[in-house]
């Protein structure tokens, strides 16, 4: 019992105090009415008077009116104690109900908790059990393997052992094999060595024999590419002083034509420019000039070919040779600004 | 590679046998063209006119700074006709250009004048012309020969056959009085003729574009008033007369309106007048000084001085009506512009460390060229080919007129007469 | 300084003092407290002529009196300015007191440039000029009814000469009765 106390001891506490209260409703009892007024206080005093039959008879229903009504309110007063008691009643038997419900649950709740305890047990009964169970296997399954090892480690030793005797045989063989080997090469290059001598031998004569050979073209070569050389010396000479008399023949042109050529006055010339043929004889007279670009500006034009036909004769290079290129000229008049 | 170079070498000279030599030339002389203009014959030995066409053509030419006649003492021979040309005479003296010319009667009192213009070292005619005149258009008819030679050899129109009109005055320094006159001159300063006298003072005399009508400012009856009179028949009218200024007439090149300034409502402002209609519209509101109004060729825009900035500067405001923009940056005084005649400049009065100068402006990137050198340099005008510009100058505290040309290379004096000369302007060509 | 030049000083600072103080009633000269005449009434025209006649009783028409402020009629510019200087004040002060008790008397006043800028421009500052005279004649009571303005630019100088002389007698405002 004082278990279930300790276990739930709201719903202990709770059942008691509710028995507490009935027991006390029970014994001291709670007026739930008002106490009825003594009805003598409130009687009416009959006084001494002249009073007609009507009057009289209306007074006497009065009262009995309200004897009737005293009446009614002592039954209406015991039926109403009636119902509190019966009230009452049912309360106390829903208490005692919910007490019983109460206590069920209890039991029930108790019952429970025993159960699972049971079960608790149980399980670790049953986990100690399997853990040896588990320990016993590991042991065994040790066991196995360090055997197992064992076995491993001297088949191991074995093998090494083997393969050792193996590379040391083979090694034998090896420096045998080499021996000879080395033997042979050392043959082969002494056979060699006496080829190559040999061979050498000769080919020194035979280049010997070329250097002799080829010195003597070559001499006889530098002396053709001398004599080309000469030869070509003398042209580009020739050809250097026809360019540079070609230029100073050029740069006399230019000087004479810009000398002689009166820009038209007062025109803006920028942008303007105009080309004419001129046609030269073999010491530089003009002997036709035509405009074959025009500037677009007929005095501009006029001016250009004026210039050129004032610079005549024009300058021309001394050699007939190099005049020819200079017979045909197309000047291009384009005033820098 | 030696002979490589030789094969190189040798293919050039063989191409070059075939095909022209190409050589450039990029400068020449510039300055004053030489040419001769012999002067021109008389095909009858009596009545022999008054001026001699070939001196007045040979001093247009040199007067416009771009040819150099040749002096007749110098010339060889005297040809006046075709088949009397020998182009070696003119060769030998280095002349490109060749004038020869005659004068013949053609019916009372009128002639026949004939030239011709010859390339010399090309050995042909350019041009020639007959051209029938009268005693009284001789010079006239000198001053178009002298366009046709220099625009055939400059490629620009010539502005001879054109005329000056200016104020001149003479001052009596005992009575402290001054008598001024407008006067209209052939563009050599020949013929001139009085338009208008008066004791009181004349200002701003501007042509009409077709040349037969002159406005200008007078304050006779001591009150200044614009008037406008025909130069041939000396009719005139007086075309405003408000209460305060009248002034700074401008002609629109459809000679239908007058641009001018009028201070009626309180300050000079400009103002557009309808000259058939007499209606005015207001073209600047401000309580500045906007004087001198000049219209562009297009007859668009109005350029004009205005000190709303402080002092004196040029802007520009279109005729329609608008914000007037400012043109002129350099310099604290510019003032008196007018356009060139082809819309792309405009030239005024720019004050240089205290010298009053004329200088150009290019509108389309605003660089500013100072033309002349004096210290009250004032009222230039463009002629119109727009080669040179006439302004008024002082000379020794005396008013004269020089030119100068719009490159700045030529510049030239023009001697009128005795007296004060001053605000010039050159007469558009005639229609 | 010692004692003795300080009362030289001071004797001959109160000499200036008086001396200046002496009204010689010239042409514009300075009024001072020490002035005879100081209010004469003109029987002609019913003005009174305080700032001037000092030394004579002028008989006839104030204008005419060579003595007078009135006879000065020129106001003269700095370069480029229209505004008044401050010794022109005086003279005008007269001419607006004269006005304003003269009221049928018309005047006009003209605007004058130096010859330097451009001509027209001149004319608009010439009327600058005028106008300022005439508001300050204005602003001192004469009713603007009684004065006309021109402007002749550089068009009438006063000197025909060039240089800075000559420009600062053209540069100037003219009071024409």
């Amino acid at each position: 019992m004082f278990g279930v106390l300790k276990r739930n001891p709201s719903a202990v506490l709770l059942a008691v105090a509710l028995h507490v209260v009935i027991v006390l409703f029970m014994v001291v009892g709670v007026d739930w009415q008002e106490k009825p007024k003594p009805v003598g206080a409130k009687a009416q005093v009959v006084k001494a008077k002249i009073v007609d039959a009507k009057q009289l008879q209306s007074e006497i229903d009065k009262l009995k009116k309200a004897e009737q009504q005293k009446k009614a309110s002592a039954v209406a007063k015991r039926e109403a104690e009636q119902k509190k008691l019966s009230e009452l009643q049912k309360r106390r038997k829903a208490e005692k109900a919910k007490l019983a419900k109460l206590k069920k649950e209890r039991i029930a709740r108790e019952k429970l908790e025993a159960k699972k305890k049971l079960e608790a047990k149980k399980k670790a009964v049953a986990e100690k059990k399997r853990q040896a169970e588990i320990a016993k296997r590991v042991a065994a399954e040790k066991k196995k393997q360090d055997k197992e090892k064992k076995r491993l480690a001297d088949l191991e030793k074995k093998r090494k052992k083997e393969a050792e005797a193996q590379k040391a045989e083979q090694k034998k063989q090896r420096e045998a094999a080499e021996k000879k080997r080395k033997a042979a090469e050392k043959k082969k290059a002494e056979a060699d060595k006496k080829r190559k001598a040999e061979a050498a031998l000769k080919k020194k004569q035979e280049a010997d024999r070329q250097k002799k050979i080829a010195a003597e073209k070559k001499a006889a070569q530098i002396k053709a590419e001398n004599d080309a050389r000469q030869r070509e010396f003398e042209m580009a000479q020739q050809e250097e002083q026809d360019a540079s008399e070609k230029q100073r023949v050029i740069g006399a042109i230019i000087a004479k034509v810009e000398r002689n050529w009166l820009q038209p006055p007062g025109t803006s010339t920028a942008g303007l420019s105009c080309t004419v043929r001129v046609r030269l004889g073999g010491t530089g007279s003009v002997l036709l000039v035509n405009v074959i670009k025009s500037s677009g500006n007929g005095a501009f034009d006029r001016s250009v070919e004026a210039a050129v036909r004032k610079a005549d004769p024009l300058p021309m290079p001394t050699s007939t040779r190099l005049q020819a290129a200079f017979r045909d000229i197309k000047f291009v008049f384009t005033p820098d600004s | 590679m030696p002979r490589i170079f030789s094969i190189v070498f040798a293919l050039f000279f063989a191409a070059q046998a075939q095909a022209d030599l190409t050589i450039e030339i990029t400068k020449g002389l510039e300055g004053a063209l030489p040419i001769a203009i012999v002067p021109f014959a008389f095909s009858e030995k009596k009545g022999v006119p008054a001026h001699n066409v070939g001196d007045i053509v040979a001093a247009d030419l040199q007067r416009s700074g771009r040819f150099k006649p040749l002096p007749v003492h110098e010339m060889l021979s005297r040809p006046s006709r075709g088949d009397q040309v020998d182009f070696r005479d003119w060769r030998a003296l280095n002349v490109e250009n060749l004038v020869i010319g005659e004068v013949s009667p053609n019916g009372p009192g009128g002639y026949l004048v004939r030239f011709r213009l010859y390339d010399v070292f090309r050995g042909e005619q350019i041009t020639g012309f007959s051209l029938p005149t009268t005693a009284s258009d001789l010079r006239s008819t000198a001053h178009q020969i002298a366009d046709t030679i220099y625009e055939t050899l400059t490629g620009q129109p010539g502005a001879f056959n054109t005329r000056i009109a200016y104020i001149t005055s003479t001052v009596d320094l005992a009575k402290k009085k001054q008598r001024v006159h407008l006067r209209v001159a052939d563009s050599d300063g020949y013929s001139p003729q009085t338009i208008v006298s008066s004791d009181d003072p004349l200002m701003s005399p501007a042509w009409s574009p077709d040349g037969r009508k002159l406005a200008y400012v007078s304050f006779e009856k001591a009150k200044p008033s614009i008037w406008v009179q025909e130069v041939f028949t000396g009719k005139r009218e007086k075309l405003t007369s408000y209460k305060g200024i009248n002034g700074a007439p401008a002609w629109s090149p459809d000679g239908r309106h007058l641009a001018l300034t009028l201070s009626k409502d309180g300050n000079p402002d400009i103002f557009v007048m309808d000259i058939q209609r007499r209606s005015l519209r207001a073209l600047t509101r401000h309580w500045s000084i906007d004087t001198e109004p000049a219209w562009s060729p297009d007859g668009k825009q109005l350029v004009f001085t205005s000190d709303r900035g402080g002092s004196p500067q040029i802007y520009r405001v279109p005729v329609s009506g608008g914000q007037p923009e400012r043109l002129s940056f350099e310099g604290k005084y510019n003032a008196r512009a007018s356009y060139a005649p082809d819309g792309q400049s405009i030239s005024m009065v720019t004050r240089v460390n205290g010298q009053y100068r004329i200088a150009t402006l290019e509108l389309s990137n605003g660089d500013m060229s100072v033309l002349s050198d004096g210290q009250l340099d004032e009222s230039p005008s463009f002629a119109p080919n727009g080669s040179m510009i006439i302004y008024a100058t002082r000379v020794k505290s005396k008013g004269v007129l020089a030119a100068v040309s719009t490159d700045g290379r030529v510049k030239q004096r023009l001697v009128l007469q005795a007296g004060d000369v001053r605000e010039p302007a050159w007469s558009p060509y005639y229609q | 300084m010692n004692r003795k030049s300080l009362a030289w000083m001071a004797i001959a600072a109160a000499a200036l003092i008086f001396g200046g103080c002496s009204t010689t009633g010239g042409k514009g000269g300075e009024v001072s407290n020490g002035s005879q005449g100081a209010t004469v009434v003109d029987s002609g025209s019913g003005a009174t002529t305080s700032a001037a006649n000092q030394s004579r009783n002028w008989k006839g028409n104030p204008l005419d009196n060579p003595d007078s402020l009135l006879s000065s009629r020129v106001v003269y510019f700095d370069f480029d300015k229209s505004e008044l200087l401050d010794t022109s004040m005086m003279m005008l002060r007269a001419h607006a007191e004269y006005l304003s008790t003269h009221q049928l008397v018309n005047i006009t006043v003209e605007g004058h440039c130096d010859e330097r800028g451009s001509r027209e421009y001149n004319v608009g500052l010439g009327e600058r000029r005028a106008d300022a005279i005439k508001r300050f004649l204005e602003a001192e009571g004469v009713s603007s009814s009684q004065i006309n303005t021109i402007s002749y630019g550089e068009e009438r100088p006063a000197d025909f000469g060039t240089g800075e002389t000559a420009w600062a007698k053209n540069r100037r405002g003219v009071l024409v009765y």
